[in-house]
């Protein structure tokens, strides 16, 4: 049974053609997301990576005392390099001299710029060096809104899946036949489930792929705070570990649509208010908190998930608390009450497909 | 859906107050409480030489006072905010930074047209006749600027700067609109529609419901909206110039803050049509309702984002829907040698593309979903 409506919602309703347009739309949304870092130029981008293959990883003392030495020759430069200019603006020095002593000072000069975006990442560390790795900026990890395109995907399917019954009046013969009537309902709910699972995961595996492009495969073992969004994350979670925490916080969050559409189809049973209804609730919680942290008090804040593993955060400028850190039994209570709901829904819609025909 | 809506949109305009507003927080009820009594009883209206002595009399004592280092500062009766403290910083940090405002905004909208008069005169010596004509609307804009009357403005900030509503709208249109037309495909309505040769008159009617819904849904926010800020700070000085208020100090606008509200929520309803006839232009191309609604979503969620990186509202009618940027911003097009502000250009090239949406609709309506 399961594999006849697994073909039927891939093959007959377009759901795979409709799964490989919105991989394709995610793939080009994440590759947006984790857009490499703009340089100045090409001088720069090249001595950053230098800067950054040397000073990944833990803080270490050689680390502080590279640092200490390139900031003291660079300053040294830039400082000489004034004097230089003083000098001939003054007349007090000859071109020719001036340029043989421009010569020697430009490759520190040069570094300048790559030295003040490394140091960037080094003072960030240093604010923290037990919890905190010196490594690239992960801005994409650090979204802080649901998935639109594998809503909308999951919103689709699940109306497509149990909406068209009762638009066709199949309804009528499922219920007539002991297995439509026993097993119809769990089949496409495992159908349903087995497709948005493979989704997620082909999707973070993208993302993955486009994380390990951005930071390397040796920061996913970093500690989270190494992160700035996460800076106050009180787990002692590596990068990795928080990436799979949210994946299946989403998933959670992905299951709970599922079933609200679900819930709306059995109840509702006209497309408009079971596609909208979803996707009002997900697209509204984005904007009516004014505070972002109120959002991961109901259901729909396992669509963002990140905010979970946060922490308080301050405004640097303010000190004012802009995010208070969700805690960890807001998370099972959450989960809790998605899995109560979920369960609500498959009570009522056995009922559905268990129930008598109307004539 | 409205009703729900309206309490979620109530809800977001006091969240916005909480966060936004100098009185918002429980410590500063006192000093609101004060600050709207001393309005209503002596200071709202035309700004005459007894108020400005009445606020400067009382600062000085209260300034006096407070240097002296001997007040209370225990609660009292006698105080409009309850101590000493809380009536010097209303005088110093309300009232006389509002007055001062008002008075000096003169000097300040002259330095911007005597900028803009020097700067004629040097494009047009470098035969620069664009920046000239420019400078010159400018210079026409800013001078003889006055703030005669001085009320609360509290509520400019708020009303301008809240944009939730326009969310709601749209959520509430794609609900309304995305399966006009795929709705009568499913129910065989279309063949009736088709064989009674009424095709066209039922998609202008359609249309026409739209604009109605339209309208209907931006009077019942509005409406909303209005009742929800004044009952948060008190609505006052409709009629006073937009530039009365701080946010649109540099505003190129000189008509009341009225009109200000109602070229907005035209502009809106613009926007609003606009993107509704595109629901509509989808739903009309599409037979199946589950992808009309599911394009529709997709199409307000690219344009929301989208809003966010071009904020030319040529580009995006998401941008026809942010009041504080159509009043705030200085911003026009030099057509055939006159300047006119970019609102009012953008207004007429949203007027002509929803014609233009008409007729394709019509067309698609008839003669493509027709076969």
């Amino acid at each position: 049974m399961l594999g006849y409506e697994l073909k039927k919602l891939l093959f007959k309703q377009y759901g795979l053609i409709l799964a490989l347009l919105f991989v394709l739309i995610e793939i080009i949304t994440l590759n947006f997301l984790y857009s490499k870092i703009n340089f100045p130029n090409m001088l720069t981008k090249e001595q950053y990576i230098k800067y950054m293959q040397i000073m990944s990883g833990e803080i270490t003392e050689e680390k502080k005392e590279f640092i200490l030495s390139e900031q003291k020759k660079i300053l040294t430069a830039q400082s000489e390099f004034k004097s230089l200019q003083e000098k001939i603006i003054s007349g007090e020095l000859a071109y020719d001299e001036y340029l043989s002593k421009y010569v020697m000072l430009e490759p520190e000069l040069k570094k300048a710029d790559a030295f003040l975006m490394a140091s960037n990442r080094f003072k960030y560390a240093y604010g923290d060096p037990n919890r905190r790795y010196i490594m690239e900026k992960c801005d994409g990890f650090c979204r802080d809104y649901p998935d639109i395109p594998i809503i909308l995907f999951i919103v689709s399917i699940t109306t497509v899946c149990f909406l068209s019954e009762e638009n066709t009046h199949m309804i009528v013969l499922i219920r007539s036949y002991i297995n439509g009537k026993k097993k119809t309902f769990v089949a496409k709910l495992l159908a349903l489930m087995f497709t948005i699972v493979t989704m997620v995961f082909i999707i973070a595996i993208i993302e993955l792929i486009m994380i390990y492009r951005e930071i390397g495969v040796e920061a996913f073992m970093y500690p989270i705070q190494s992160i700035e969004y996460f800076s106050g994350c009180k787990y002692d979670m590596t990068i990795f570990q928080v990436f799979s925490a949210i994946i299946l916080l989403r998933t959670i969050g992905y299951f709970f649509i599922m079933f609200l559409t679900i819930f709306l189809c059995v109840i509702v049973k006209k497309p408009v208010p079971v596609m909208t209804i979803p996707f009002a609730v997900c697209l509204l919680q984005q904007f009516i908190f004014s505070t972002a942290d109120k959002a991961y008090y109901i259901p729909t804040g396992f669509l963002r998930a990140s905010g979970y593993f946060k922490g308080d955060t301050y405004n640097y400028n303010t000190s004012e608390l802009v995010f208070s850190a969700i805690p960890t039994y807001v998370l099972f209570l959450m989960a809790l009450l998605i899995v109560i709901i979920i369960s609500f829904v498959i009570i009522i819609g056995d009922k559905y497909y268990n129930g008598k025909n109307k004539i | 859906m409205a009703i729900v809506f309206g309490f979620l949109n109530v809800y977001k305009i006091n969240e916005n107050y909480r966060i936004t507003s100098r009185f918002a927080d429980e410590s500063s009820k006192g000093i609101k409480n004060a600050y709207y009594q001393i309005h209503n009883e002596i200071l709202s209206g035309k700004i005459t030489d007894e108020k400005i002595n009445f606020v400067i009399n009382k600062y000085n004592d209260l300034f006096n006072e407070i240097k002296n280092g001997d007040f209370s500062t225990e609660y009292d009766e006698s105080r409009l905010t309850g101590y000493v403290y809380g009536d010097y910083s209303l005088f110093k940090s309300c009232f006389i930074a509002e007055l001062e405002y008002a008075i000096t905004y003169t000097n300040f909208s002259e330095e911007i047209s005597h900028k803009a008069y020097e700067n004629i005169e040097f494009f047009i010596k470098h035969g620069n006749n664009s920046d000239a004509i420019k400078n010159q609307y400018i210079y026409n804009l800013y001078k003889d600027r006055h703030i005669n009357y001085y009320n609360p403005t509290d509520w400019v900030e708020l009303y301008f700067n809240y944009d939730f509503s326009s969310l709601l709208i749209i959520v509430m249109i794609i609900c309304g609109l995305s399966n006009s037309f795929p709705a009568e495909g499913e129910s065989g309505m279309l063949k009736l529609i088709l064989a009674n040769g009424k095709a066209r008159q039922i998609a202008g009617i359609k249309l026409a419901n739209a604009i109605l819904f339209i309208l209907l849904l931006t009077a019942f926010f509005t409406i909303i909206n209005l009742i929800t800020i004044n009952t948060l700070c008190k609505i006052d000085g409709l009629l006073n110039p937009v530039y009365s208020a701080g946010i649109f100090k540099i505003s190129p606008f000189n008509f009341s803050l009225l009109s200000a509200i109602i070229i907005c929520e035209i502009a809106k309803i613009l926007g609003y049509v606009f993107i509704a006839e595109l629901i509509i232009l989808i739903s009309a191309l599409l037979r199946n309702t589950i992808a009309a609604i599911c394009s529709a979503f997709a199409l307000c969620i690219g344009l929301i984002i989208g809003a966010s990186f071009y904020t030319n509202i040529f580009a995006n009618p998401i941008n026809m829907l942010t009041g504080y940027n159509l009043i705030a911003n200085f911003d026009c097009i030099i057509i055939f040698g006159n300047a006119i502000h970019t609102i009012y250009f953008a207004m007429a090239v949203y007027i002509l593309a929803i014609v233009m949406l008409t007729f394709v609709i019509k067309i698609i309506f008839v003669y493509f979903r027709g076969r």
